[in-house]
C-alpha cells in the first residue's frame, strides 16, 4: 500500500483522484489545493507518490515539483495534465517528475502508472537475482 | 638471450672476482716468502763477511807480527855490527811488502834511532824522522835481542813496523760491496721471475675463468635456454593458432627428462586438448557467423518488406546510412545525413520540442521517465500528404530509432468507414426515433416556410434575435441528436452568424428579416434527407404515420452493418449496437429495446462531461411485447435523456453536495398480474417543484390548490421545460409530452417520485394481457 499525496487546485479532481486511489487500495495521506500546501503536507506525511496538477494558481506544478524534489529527492511525482501541455510536462520531468497522466484521470491510468513505477523495482530486483544465479551456474 | 645475460654474466664476473682474490693472496704470500729469503741471505752474508773480516785482520796481524819478528832477527846482526849501510837493502824488501808503510829501528845501546825506512814509489828510502801522521798508524814493536850462552836474553834495541790496516779493510769492503751487488742482482732477477710468474698466473686465471664461464654458458644454453626457447616457440605457435593467425599448431619437441621436459609434455597434452577445443569453437564460430549473417540478411529482408520504415539518427538528429527501403517511400530520396527533425516537422517550435525531448531522454537513466518523455512526442504526423504513424526507440550510443508506418490508406479507410457509420447511425436513429425525426422535420419545414413570422416587429431586435438564436440552437441540437451531422453543421454556421448579429447592437428588425431571407434554410438539411430517402425510400419520408419500410431495406442495412463488423479486426461496438437496433425493428423484445438506452445514456452523460456508472436493464430477458407498445417504449428515450441531462448533476456540484461524483441511472421492468411496470430512476438533483410553481404562476395557475405530486404532471405537458437554458440535448421539452401521449394510447398510468438532491423515479404501469 502506497502513501499518496494529491495536489490539485480543483476539489472535484482531488475527490475523483482520492476515490480512485482508495479503490486501488492505496492510502491518500493528504490533499493539497496549492503548491505551498503540498510542500507543507509532504513534510508532514512523507508520501511515496505525489500526483501534481500542472496548472495551479500562484505556484504551478512545475515549480512545486522542483522545490519538492530538492527537499525530498526520493519522492516520486506524477503530473496530471491535459492535451497541449506537452512542453510543460517536459519541464516538469526535467525538474524531477517521473511521468504524467493525461486527464481525464481514470482508474486504469492510475493503476498502470503505479504498477510501472513501483512494481518495476521488484521486477528488476528479481531479474538481477536470476541473472546472478544463472551466472553462478555457468 | 636475456636469460643468458642474466645468468652467464654474473657467473663470469663472480669467477673473475674469486680468482683475482685467490691470485692476490698467492702473490702476497710469494712476495712475503721471497723477501724473507732475501733478508736471511743478506744477514748470513753480512755475518760471514764480518767473521771473515775479523779473521783476515787477525791473519794480517799475525803476518805482520811474523814479519816484524823476522825483521828484528835480521836486524840484530846489522845492529850489533852497527852496519847502517848494509841493513838498508834487506830492510827495504820488508818495507816494500804490502801494508807496511815504514820501518824504524831503535838502537837501545846508543839510545838513538838507528835507521828509518819509509815506503815510496821506487821501493823505500831512508828518512831521518817519520812524519807526524805516522803516529795514527798501527805499529808492531819487536825487541831486537840475542840469547847468550847462558841463555839470557840480551836486548840491543827494537824494531817498529808501521802498517796501514785500512787497506785490508778497504779490500774487504770492496769484496763485501761486490757480494752485495751480486745479491742485489740476484734479488732483481728474483723479482723479475716473480713478476713473470704473476703475469702468467693472471693470464691463467683469466683463462680458467673464461673457460668456466663458457662451460656454464654452454650448460645454461643446453639445459635452460634451449628448452625455454623450444617452449616459447611451441607456445607462440599455439597462441598464434588460438588467435587464428595460423592454421595448425606444433608439438613442443622437447624430450628431456628434466623439469622442462615434464613441462613440455604436460603443455603438449594441453595443447592437443585445447587445439581440439579451439578447432571445435572455431567451427562453431564459423557456423555462428554464417547463421548471424543469414539472420542479418533475413532481418534486413524482413525490415525491407515489413512495410515499415526503420531509420536511426544520432544525438545531432542526423540520419544514419542504414535504413529500411520503406523509408524512401515515406520520406523521399536522399535523406541520409539530413536532420530528421526538419524532415518531420515544418514548425520550428515542434522541431525544437522534438529535439529537446529526445535530448532529455539521454540524460535520464530511468526507463519509466524515458518512456514518459517519449510519449510526449507525436505518434502520428503528416509527411508529404501521407499519414505516418511514428514509434520512437532509444538505442545505445546516444542514438535513436524511428519506426515509420504509412497509415494513409488505413486512415482513408477509417474515414470512409466513419462516414458510412455516421450515415448508418443517422439512418438508424431516424428510423428508431421516427417521432422525433418527423417532429423535427415538420418543425423545421414550418420554420422555413413561415416567412419568418416569428420576427415580431413590436418586440426589440434583440428580443427577436435571442428568440431566433434559441430556435436555431434547438434545431441544431435535435439534428445532432439524430446524428444528422451534416445538417447540424450547416445550422451551426447560421447560428454563428446570428450570434455575430447579436453582438452588433445597431441591428434593426428589417435587417434581421433581410438576413433570414438570404439564407437557404432548406438547403441545410437537403444532403441528409437525400441520404435518408436513398436508404429508406421515398415512402418513409412522405408517410409520417404509416411506416412502410420494406423488409428488404431493413435486411440491407443489417447486412451492411454486419459486413462492417466482419471487415474490422477490432470489435466495433458502434456497429454492433447499430445491428441490435436494426434487429429490434423486426423482433420486439422489451429487454432488447430498453438496452439500447443504457449505452445512449452513458454516452450522453459523457458528452455533457458528467459521469455515470454503466448500468444494465434489470428484467426478464425473454419478455416479448406487442407491436402496439413500441411507440411508448421508444418514447422512453426522453426519460433517459432527461435523467442524464437534467437529473444527473455535474460531478463538481455532486461533490459539493457530498454525493458520489459518479451518478447512477437505473431501469428495471416486471410483468405481474397483467400489468407491465417499468421503473426508471436516477440519483440526480430531483425535480425542483419551486421552479414548476414559478412556471405555473407565470401561466396564472393557482398553485396553492395543488398537491406536491400534482406538480409533476405538468412536466408531461407540451412545451413545458423548467430548464431556463434550452440545451441541445433536451430540445424544447417535447419529450415528456410524447411519453405522456404514448402512455395514454395504451391506457397506462405513471407515478413520479422526486426529492431535491436525492433523485427522481418514474414508474410507468401498462395493462398487459397475454
Amino acid at each position: 500500500m502506497l502513501n499518496i499525496l494529491i495536489v490539485d487546485d480543483s476539489t472535484i479532481m482531488r475527490q475523483n483522484l482520492k476515490r480512485i486511489i482508495n479503490d486501488l487500495g492505496h492510502n491518500v495521506t493528504g490533499e493539497a489545493a496549492s503548491g505551498n500546501d503540498a510542500i507543507f503536507l509532504a513534510k508532514e506525511f512523507t508520501p511515496d507518490l505525489i500526483t501534481m496538477d500542472i496548472t495551479m494558481p500562484e505556484m504551478d506544478g512545475i515549480e512545486t515539483t522542483k522545490i519538492l524534489k530538492k527537499k525530498y529527492p526520493d519522492v516520486k511525482i506524477i503530473m496530471t495534465t491535459s492535451h497541449g501541455q506537452e512542453d510543460m510536462v517536459r519541464q516538469s520531468i526535467k525538474n524531477g517528475a517521473k511521468g504524467y497522466i493525461l486527464k481525464p484521470v481514470t482508474k486504469n491510468k492510475i493503476e498502470d502508472i503505479i504498477v510501472k513505477l513501483f512494481n518495476n523495482k521488484v521486477k528488476h530486483a528479481k531479474q538481477e537475482e536470476i541473472t546472478r544465479e544463472f551466472s553462478g551456474l555457468v | 638471450m636475456k636469460l643468458f645475460f642474466k645468468i652467464t654474466i654474473p657467473i663470469g664476473i663472480s669467477f673473475i672476482l674469486f680468482f683475482s682474490l685467490l691470485l692476490n693472496y698467492i702473490i702476497v704470500l710469494e712476495e712475503k716468502t721471497i723477501s724473507e729469503f732475501q733478508n736471511s741471505v743478506r744477514t748470513i752474508s753480512q755475518n760471514e763477511f764480518e767473521n771473515r773480516k775479523v779473521k783476515m785482520l787477525n791473519m794480517e796481524e799475525d803476518y805482520l807480527d811474523f814479519i816484524s819478528h823476522l825483521a828484528s832477527k835480521i836486524s840484530f846482526k846489522y845492529l850489533y855490527n852497527y852496519n847502517q849501510e848494509t841493513i838498508i837493502k834487506p830492510l827495504s824488501e820488508f818495507v816494500e811488502l804490502k801494508s807496511i808503510e815504514a820501518i824504524s829501528i831503535f838502537d837501545a845501546s846508543n839510545n838513538e834511532n838507528f835507521i828509518t825506512l819509509i815506503k815510496d814509489d821506487n821501493g823505500a828510502h831512508v828518512i831521518d824522522k817519520l812524519p807526524d801522521f805516522f803516529d795514527t798508524y798501527k805499529k808492531f814493536n819487536k825487541p831486537i835481542f840475542e840469547i847468550n850462552e847462558k841463555g839470557e836474553t840480551e836486548t840491543y834495541g827494537h824494531i817498529t813496523i808501521y802498517y796501514n790496516d785500512f787497506l785490508v779493510e778497504r779490500k774487504l769492503d770492496m769484496q763485501y760491496k761486490k757480494i752485495l751487488s751480486t745479491l742485489e742482482k740476484s734479488e732483481k732477477q728474483n723479482e723479475q721471475a716473480v713478476n713473470k710468474l704473476f703475469k702468467n698466473q693472471t693470464v691463467l686465471i683469466f683463462v680458467i675463468a673464461g673457460l668456466l664461464s663458457i662451460i656454464v654458458f654452454f650448460l645454461i644454453q643446453r639445459l635452460v635456454l634451449l628448452p625455454l626457447n623450444k617452449l616459447q616457440i611451441g607456445l607462440n605457435s599455439f597462441f598464434l593458432f588460438l588467435q587464428n593467425k595460423k592454421n595448425s599448431t606444433q608439438r613442443i619437441e622437447l624430450n628431456t627428462s628434466d623439469e622442462f621436459g615434464q613441462m613440455a609434455t604436460s603443455l603438449n597434452n594441453n595443447i592437443v586438448v585445447s587445439s581440439k577445443l579451439h578447432e571445435e569453437i572455431h567451427e562453431l564460430n564459423v557456423n555462428l557467423e554464417q547463421m548471424v549473417e543469414e539472420k542479418t540478411q533475413k532481418v534486413t529482408t524482413l525490415l525491407n518488406n515489413a512495410g515499415q520504415g526503420f531509420l536511426s539518427f544520432d544525438n545531432h538528429f542526423i540520419i544514419d546510412e542504414e535504413y529500411s527501403k520503406e523509408c524512401i517511400g515515406i520520406i523521399g530520396d536522399n535523406f541520409v545525413g539530413k536532420k530528421i527533425s526538419n524532415l518531420m516537422f515544418e514548425d520550428k517550435e515542434k522541431q525544437e520540442f522534438f529535439q529537446n525531448v529526445l535530448l532529455d531522454t539521454l540524460n535520464e537513466d530511468d526507463e519509466f521517465v524515458q518512456d514518459s518523455l517519449i510519449s510526449l512526442l507525436p505518434t502520428s504526423i503528416s509527411l508529404r500528404d501521407k499519414a505516418i504513424e511514428v514509434e520512437y526507440k532509444i538505442l545505445e550510443d546516444n542514438k535513436f530509432m524511428l519506426i515509420l508506418t504509412d497509415i494513409t490508406a488505413q486512415k482513408i479507410l477509417e474515414k470512409k468507414i466513419k462516414e458510412e457509420q455516421e450515415i448508418l447511425k443517422m439512418v438508424v436513429s431516424v428510423v428508431t426515433h421516427k417521432e422525433i425525426f418527423f417532429d423535427l422535420k415538420n418543425d423545421f419545414e414550418e420554420f422555413c416556410n413561415e416567412d419568418f413570422e416569428y420576427i415580431d416587429f413590436i418586440k426589440t431586435p434583440l428580443n427577436n434575435m435571442n428568440r431566433l438564436y434559441r430556435m436555431v440552437h434547438t434545431f441544431k441540437g435535435t439534428f445532432l441528436q439524430l446524428f444528422m451531422n451534416e445538417s447540424a453543421n450547416q445550422i451551426h454556421k447560421i447560428e454563428s452568424s446570428i450570434s455575430q448579429l447579436i453582438k452588433n447592437s445597431n441591428t434593426t428588425n428589417e435587417e434581421i428579416l433581410k438576413f433570414l431571407k438570404d439564407i437557404h434554410f432548406i438547403g441545410c438539411i437537403e444532403n441528409d434527407f437525400k441520404i435518408i430517402k436513398k436508404v429508406l425510400g421515398e415512402n418513409f419520408i412522405n408517410n409520417e404515420n404509416l411506416i412502410t419500410i420494406s423488409k428488404e431495406s431493413i435486411k440491407n442495412i443489417e447486412l451492411k452493418i454486419a459486413s462492417f463488423i466482419d471487415t474490422q479486426k477490432v470489435p466495433d461496438y458502434h456497429s454492433r449496437e447499430l445491428l441490435s437496433s436494426i434487429q429490434q425493428l423486426i423482433s420486439i423484445n422489451l429487454m432488447h429495446m430498453l438496452s439500447a438506452y443504457t449505452k445512449m445514456s452513458y454516452q450522453l452523460s459523457h458528452k455533457l462531461e458528467k459521469e455515470i456508472y454503466e448500468f444494465e436493464i434489470i428484467g426478464d430477458d425473454n419478455l416479448l411485447i406487442p407491436e402496439s407498445f413500441k411507440p411508448f417504449i421508444k418514447s422512453l428515450i426522453h426519460i433517459f435523456r432527461n435523467s442524464a441531462d437534467h437529473g444527473i448533476e455535474s460531478s463538481q456540484s455532486r461533490a459539493l453536495n457530498n454525493k458520489d461524483q459518479i451518478g447512477t441511472i437505473s431501469c428495471n421492468f416486471e410483468k405481474d398480474n397483467n400489468v407491465l411496470q417499468i421503473i426508471i430512476a436516477d440519483d440526480g438533483q430531483g425535480i425542483d417543484t419551486e421552479k414548476i410553481k414559478q412556471k405555473l404562476l407565470d401561466r396564472n395557475i393557482d398553485v396553492n390548490k395543488l398537491e406536491e405530486n400534482d406538480f409533476f404532471k405538468y412536466i408531461f405537458e407540451d412545451n413545458f421545460s423548467t430548464k431556463e437554458e434550452i440545451t441541445q440535448i433536451s430540445g424544447r421539452g417535447v419529450g415528456m409530452s410524447v411519453v405522456k401521449n404514448e402512455l395514454d394510447k395504451l391506457n397506462g398510468s405513471y407515478e413520479v417520485q422526486s426529492t431535491v438532491n436525492v433523485g427522481t423515479t418514474f414508474i410507468f404501469k401498462l395493462p398487459f394481457y397475454d
